[in-house]
């Protein structure tokens, strides 16, 4: 069994390390579990502080087929070729598909691993800024929040939230931008979840891990954050 | 007065590796098929490879994209320039495309990027060598990007990352920002697993100390 010491230094070099031997300690040690939330708490600043706004104006990446073709400029059937090729990607520069919603909400997942990590109730004060940006307030006898940032999103800044649900945490994006014309089941990369349509207000993705809650659940507990939504009324 | 060499971790790591110096295993692997003779006729091209090339060129393109913000955001905490992290990113890409061959699993596209960033950055500072920079100033003279909108509390917080050593500034960034295990930091830094998790440890204990956190609980070092 691992002491305090141990632990804490364990946790300060990894918070969210899953070594059977301190979450054995953290059990135990109710000091140990009170130094963990304050770091799990800087931690979220941290990723938080790190995340600085990059320019999304560069979307034309520096690609060409020139750097991909054979280097022997001499043949002019090389030179045919890399024209074709050169078409083909300039095609599937303009035309490739924008990757589906779901994918994008998975795929920001793993942006804030640290989103999942707290359970600590999030006060009224701590949650408004975030959710002003949506124009909208939860009920708090409806819903235990306990992550709430607010995240870029395919260019817009939407609410991230983290609900304690009786099945465990559940993240609910507020796409306030993306509008969907109805429900739509996900289940990508370990993650579990729904999209639901919300009329003049984009919609909403809810999504678990994908620890055996069946899609009637997570639909369960979509539709409750649905209902926990408060529009318009930030104040 | 506290004064340092920025690039002095990354260059001295990556200039010991003798891969690097040579551009890396990936670019010389596809040196290899390049300088084998094999060659396309042009009969072979079928409609289906063309297809398929155009799907996996657009399939790199989205990736590459995807993946853009948190090298541009890595790049960015390593040479403190906004403008000079884009240019880093923007050649790094360009090689990426080129080498898009080695990249054999597009799950491992993260590391690869990273990889291929790290010795861009390295190059860079190597032509320009710059000059030391106080990192008082530094932070005194930053812009947005401490002063980060109401946001006092990051502000803090991005004024003490900047304060951090290279040498644990770094791995933090890889496992905070973009989730690498301790083991895929060691390979990437060319460290034992035991010294990442010590270099991870004094990050995080300095950085508390540096945003005024309470740290006598802390472990002693």
């Amino acid at each position: 069994m691992i002491d305090h010491q141990q632990y804490r230094r364990s946790m300060l070099a990894d918070p969210f390390g899953t070594d059977p031997e301190r979450e054995a300690h953290r059990a135990q040690c109710e000091d140990c579990r009170a130094f963990t939330e304050r770091v799990i708490t800087f931690e979220q600043r941290l990723v938080s502080a790190l995340k600085v706004t990059v320019p999304t104006s560069a979307k034309i990446l520096p690609f060409n087929t020139r750097a991909a073709a054979s280097p022997s400029k001499g043949r002019r059937w090389l030179a045919l070729a890399a024209s074709v090729a050169m078409a083909f990607v300039a095609a599937g520069i303009w035309l490739t598909p924008r990757s589906s919603l779901a994918a994008d909400v998975v795929s920001h997942m793993a942006e804030e691993p640290a989103a999942w990590e707290s359970h600590a109730t999030l006060s009224a004060g701590q949650l408004a800024p975030v959710l002003k940006r949506a124009n909208m307030t939860l009920n708090p006898n409806a819903a235990s929040v306990s992550y709430a940032n607010s995240c870029g999103f395919r260019g817009q800044v939407v609410p991230h939230l983290v609900v304690q649900s009786p099945l465990g945490p559940v993240t609910v994006m507020v796409l306030i931008h993306e509008s969907v014309s109805k429900a739509r089941q996900f289940d990508e990369q370990g993650y579990r979840g729904t999209i639901l349509p919300i009329p003049h207000h984009g919609s909403i993705a809810v999504l678990m891990k994908d620890s055996g809650t069946t899609t009637a659940e997570i639909d369960a507990i979509a539709a409750q954050v649905r209902s926990a939504i408060v529009w318009g009324s930030s104040g | 007065m506290k004064v340092i060499a920025i690039p002095s971790a990354t260059v001295a790591s990556l200039t010991l590796n003798p891969a690097v110096r040579s551009g890396g295993h990936l670019l010389q692997q596809n040196k290899a098929v390049r300088s084998s003779g094999r060659s396309l006729k042009p009969g072979d091209l079928t409609m289906m490879d063309r297809v398929r090339a155009k799907q996996r060129g657009a399939r790199f393109q989205a990736l590459c994209l995807a993946l853009r913000p948190d090298m541009l955001r890595f790049a960015f905490w390593l040479c403190h320039d906004h403008a000079l992290a884009e240019d880093v990113v923007q050649e790094s890409m360009l090689r990426a495309w080129k080498a898009q061959d080695s990249l054999q699993d597009e799950k491992a596209a993260k590391p690869w990027l990273v990889t291929i960033v790290r010795r861009e950055l390295a190059r860079t500072f190597e032509r320009k060598r710059l000059n030391t920079v106080n990192v008082d100033d530094l932070v005194a003279l930053e812009d947005s990007s401490l002063a980060a909108g109401d946001q006092a509390d990051l502000a803090e917080m991005r004024a003490a990352i900047f304060k951090l050593p290279e040498e644990y500034r770094e791995p933090l960034i890889m496992q905070a920002l973009l989730g690498y295990s301790t083991a895929e930091i060691a390979s990437e830094l060319n460290l034992s697993q035991s010294a990442v998790l010590t270099r991870l440890f004094r990050a995080r204990h300095k950085l508390r100390a540096l945003c005024g956190e309470d740290t006598s609980e802390d472990p002693q070092q």
